[in-house]
């Protein structure tokens, strides 16, 4: 069993595994970061260090819906980043046994998987295709 | 020189006789008388004297008894218009009287007959007038008569319309009299009316006063709603906090999870003690919501109820107003009420006074009706009497006619009678 952080991106349901979230912060002060794409909010200090805030719906093309205050701050391992999405939900246990993985001829989608929960559909984020987007933004 | 008849015949007799005695001494004086002669000498002187004598005393005599004779002939054939006139002797007699008494007759009759003449003139002039002054009478008689039933007719119609009146009034004094009862039960009703405007003059003021406790209980519920929502307000505020709080326990449940899942291995427990602690959390949360949903309906009905309590007390304030009218509109009510009264009061008295008059209206008709019965029966006498009178004139007429009559007839005998041009006086 796998413990995975559900949230929305207008009415779509996406989630991320726990172990690759460093923390969750609330209400952090949005420092602006200048000439930066238009998908980076500015920047947080997480414990002393400064995470870059990128908006997720608009990096992904949602609806420009206001987005929760609550940012995930995700291990420096993966990416040293923090997400902005449009809503958090409660930490899920899912068995990732079952996951349903995407084709590999379409990597530009950031679906590492799709997990059925409660017949809801639940889209595992690819974080190294979204790492990979920021970057080429970022060129 | 006056001598009587029978003095006369004596001293003719003694004259005849001494002329025979005269002529006895005479004869045989003169001497130229033969003896045997003187004896018839004598006796035929004798007789020449009383011949003589005798002529001239019976002529003197027989001529003013003719006359006589014929004045009293004239006098029974009834004419009257001459005197007698005697011859005058040398000496006046008996006959001169007679004329003269006859004379005196005549005169007196003459004047008798002129004057009834003239009298049975006049009565007749005056009988005929009698007359017709008895026929413009006996037709005067009969207009009143005409009039008399003309005022019988009258008098009986007068009756009629008295009789007529009478009931009217009597009508009048009971309408008079259903109007006094009218106007008693009305004063009755006034009063009536009074006490009861009073009582819900009084009965408003008590409701205005009602009203006020009520707007003063309304204001203060008022001002105890206010207090509550403030209460309520000062509860959301805590609500809040406690939600802020619940919110960051979850936060810190969730990166307690997230550290218990990069701790793998050793972090299941700590990851349990967090699960419990957001759920926790969760249901803090969810409370918290409850309770501000609570909130927010408690603070909507207390707006609603707030909004109700100042429509009521503009209502009420309306109300007050409208008890304010309605105690004003009573006090004009028993001022109506009380002046209603006194007027039915002023109605009752006029109508007793007016009943009053009219029963002596009655008794004057009762009194106008015997008097015109009376008029009618008076009427009735009168109209007898002249019918009397009518034919008394009638009587009086004939009889003034029978007058005129007995005038002609009178006149017709009369005028036997000539009285000469001196005396034909009437016509």
């Amino acid at each position: 069993m796998t413990q995975i952080l559900p949230f929305t991106l207008g009415a779509e349901r996406y989630a991320l595994k726990l172990t690759s979230i460093q923390e969750v912060v609330d209400g952090a002060q949005l420092h602006y970061l200048p000439v930066t794409p238009a998908t980076f909010l500015g920047a947080i200090n997480v414990h002393g260090q400064v995470v870059p805030v990128v908006d997720l719906p608009l990096l992904l093309g949602f609806d420009p819906a206001p987005v929760c205050q609550r940012f995930l701050v995700l291990s420096p391992q993966i990416l040293s980043l923090a997400l902005a999405v449009h809503q958090l939900e409660s930490v899920i246990n899912v068995d990732l046994q079952h996951l349903a993985l995407m084709q590999s001829d379409e990597p530009q989608n950031c679906i590492a998987g799709v997990v059925h929960w409660h017949e809801k559909m639940i889209n595992l984020l690819d974080l190294e295709q979204v790492g990979h987007i920021i970057e080429t933004q970022l060129k | 020189m006056r001598i009587e008849i029978s003095h006369k015949f004596v001293l003719g007799f003694v004259v005849v006789v001494g002329s025979i005695v005269f002529l006895d001494y005479l004869v045989p004086v003169l001497g130229f008388i033969p003896q045997s002669m003187q004896q018839f000498v004598s006796t035929l002187g004798a007789l020449l004297v009383g011949l003589v004598f005798g002529w001239i005393f019976s002529k003197a005599f027989t001529s003013n008894i003719g006359i006589l004779t014929t004045g009293a002939e004239r006098l029974s054939h009834g004419d009257l218009s001459r005197t007698l006139k005697l011859r005058k002797g040398l000496v006046s007699d008996e006959t001169e009287d007679l004329a003269d008494s006859l004379n005196l007759v005549v005169d007196n009759l003459r004047k008798v007959v002129g004057k009834i003449r003239t009298t049975s003139v006049r009565v007749n002039e005056s009988s005929q007038g009698l007359s017709a002054s008895a026929e413009e009478m006996t037709a005067t008689s009969h207009e009143v008569a005409g009039a008399i039933e003309q005022i019988s007719r009258g008098a009986e119609t007068q009756a009629e319309m008295v009789e007529k009146v009478s009931r009217v009034i009597r009508d009048l004094a009971g309408s008079i009299e259903q109007i006094t009862a009218s106007s008693q039960i009305l004063a009755l009703s006034s009063a009536e009316t009074t006490k009861t405007a009073k009582d819900g003059g009084q009965l408003t003021d008590t409701a205005l006063e009602k009203m006020k406790l009520v707007l003063s209980d309304v204001e203060g519920n008022s001002r105890q709603m206010v207090s509550f929502s403030e209460h309520v307000q000062k509860i959301g505020t805590i609500i809040d906090v406690i939600t802020g709080i619940a919110q960051k326990t979850n936060l810190l449940a969730l990166n307690a999870t997230i550290e218990a899942a990069r701790a793998g291995e050793y972090g299941q427990g700590f990851a349990v003690v967090a699960e419990e602690i957001s759920k926790l959390a969760d249901s803090t949360s969810a409370s918290a919501g409850e309770i501000t949903r609570l909130i927010d309906t408690t603070r909507d009905e207390s707006l609603r109820v707030h909004q109700s309590m100042l429509d009521s007390v503009r209502a009420i304030d309306a109300g007050r107003g409208a008890i304010d009218s309605t105690s004003g509109v009573f006090r004009a009510i028993i001022e109506k009420a009380e002046d209603a009264q006194g007027k039915a009061h002023k109605i009752t008295a006029l109508t007793e006074q007016q009943n009053k008059n009219a029963t002596e209206i009655v008794a004057a008709i009762e009194e106008i009706s015997r008097v015109a019965e009376d008029n009618a029966a008076g009427t009735e006498q009168v109209s007898a009497a002249t019918e009397e009178q009518s034919a008394a004139m009638e009587e009086l007429t004939y009889a003034s006619q029978k007058l005129a009559q007995l005038a002609d007839e009178l006149l017709t005998t009369v005028s036997r009678f000539n009285l000469g041009s001196d005396a034909e006086a009437p016509a």
